[in-house]
């Protein structure tokens, strides 16, 4: 298990940096802080950011890409139990200090991330950088409350919708690149299974699967699919969004992020 | 190591599984069948209970058709006589399903070639599948 970080050439302008929502929300002062400090990196899919044995002492705050957090299990399954995009970070912050860490963080859609050390981010004596930390464990806490109450009750085919609408929102449009072995993983069912689901969404005009890219051309038809969990996880749970509002930057500052 | 491939046939709808999934023999498919079976049917039991699994050869030939009233653990619980009544009906309704898909398919194929034979336009497919074999 070895992490596969490949650094960029591009810089960290501003606007390159503010595609992640978190870091879009922060004041120009508090960015400014962190911008030295910050690795931006393309990271691939499968990448493990962390995990019980390699705990991170990084928060990455994801610019394109997903992070999945779960719980690894002997026989090797690592169901997701909560998801970061560009909405939220994740990372070293998310483990109680002196414990040792559960969960496994992996890269579910490979991107653009941003990396910082946990050290340089606490060390900010900064009520926003409280508050982003505060915002994104509650984000993560939702999020597994959330799946744990999905998995019990809804069926594969609402937890497929809503998995899609969830990742859709995120890339901030109606396309999203995602094979069926990782939608599959991260449902903890078999790609048949996914797979049969999908062509029955496609052959009813919900979504168009071409070479590894899934398309929504109406979210609102694959919502109706969906189960409620979907609008339990709306926008204004965000990170991003909560930040936004805590720093008195509002939706202007978020278009121009 | 052999390919097979899973369709799913629930009430009119046939969904195909066009990529498949490669085991060491037919009875590792068939456990991956049920599995499929049994993921598809959670929480939905009662709705799927005539709906069947087709697992194909490479040579696309039906190897076994499932029913899923067949896996329901709901019904295991239940006496055996009435579990089996179940499943008369459920594959009795499955039956009706393909009857009906089959006669809706060849009144389709007759419209489209009488319009075809009348030079007028006619429906060239129906749920992803032509309609003039």
């Amino acid at each position: 298990m070895t992490v596969q970080l490949v650094p960029t050439k591009a810089g960290n302008t501003d606007t390159a940096l503010r595609r992640n929502g978190c870091l879009a929300a922060l004041s120009p002062e508090t960015l400014a802080h962190l911008k030295p400090y910050l690795k931006r990196q393309d990271v691939l899919e499968g990448t493990i950011l962390w995990d019980p044995e390699q705990p991170s002492s990084d928060v990455y705050f994801p610019a394109t890409g997903v992070i999945a957090i779960g719980v690894p299990l002997r026989e090797g399954s690592n169901v997701e139990s909560a998801s970061v995009g560009p909405e939220g970070a994740a990372g070293a912050f998310l483990e109680a200090e002196n414990e040792q860490a559960l969960t496994r963080g992996v890269v579910q859609i490979g991107g653009d991330f941003y990396r910082i050390s946990a050290a340089h981010l606490s060390g900010l004596p900064n009520r926003e950088i409280l508050a982003l930390q505060t915002f994104c464990k509650d984000w993560i806490l939702l999020q597994a409350q959330q799946r744990a109450a999905c998995n019990a009750v809804h069926t594969a085919e609402q937890r497929l919708a809503r998995w899609l609408l969830q990742n859709l929102e995120r890339a901030n449009g109606t396309e999203l690149r995602a094979t069926q072995e990782l939608i599959a993983d991260a449902l903890g069912i078999r790609r048949t299974t996914v797979t049969l689901i999908a062509q029955s969404f496609q052959a009813k005009g919900h979504i168009q699967y071409r070479r590894g890219t899934i398309s929504a051309p109406d979210p609102q038809r694959l919502a109706k699919l969906s189960c409620e969990c979907h609008a339990g996880l709306s926008k204004g749970h965000w990170p991003s969004q909560r930040l936004a509002s805590f720093s008195g930057r509002g939706p202007a500052h978020r278009r121009e992020a | 190591m052999k390919r097979y491939f899973f369709h799913l046939k629930k009430g009119h709808e046939t969904i195909i599984d066009p990529r498949g999934e490669t085991f060491a023999s037919k009875q590792d498919a068939y456990d991956h069948g049920v599995a499929v079976i049994q993921e598809l049917m959670r929480y939905r039991e009662l709705a799927s209970r005539s709906w069947q699994l087709e697992i194909c050869d490479e040579d696309r030939c039906v190897q076994c058709r499932l029913l899923f009233a067949s896996y329901d653990p709901a019904l295991e619980k239940v006496p055996p006589q009435v579990r089996r009544t179940v499943e008369i009906v459920s594959h009795s309704r499955a039956s009706l399903s393909d009857t009906i898909a089959a006669l809706n398919r060849s009144l389709l194929e007759v419209k489209a070639t009488l319009a075809r034979a009348n030079n007028m336009p006619f429906l060239a497919t129906y749920e992803g599948q032509r309609v003039e074999q």
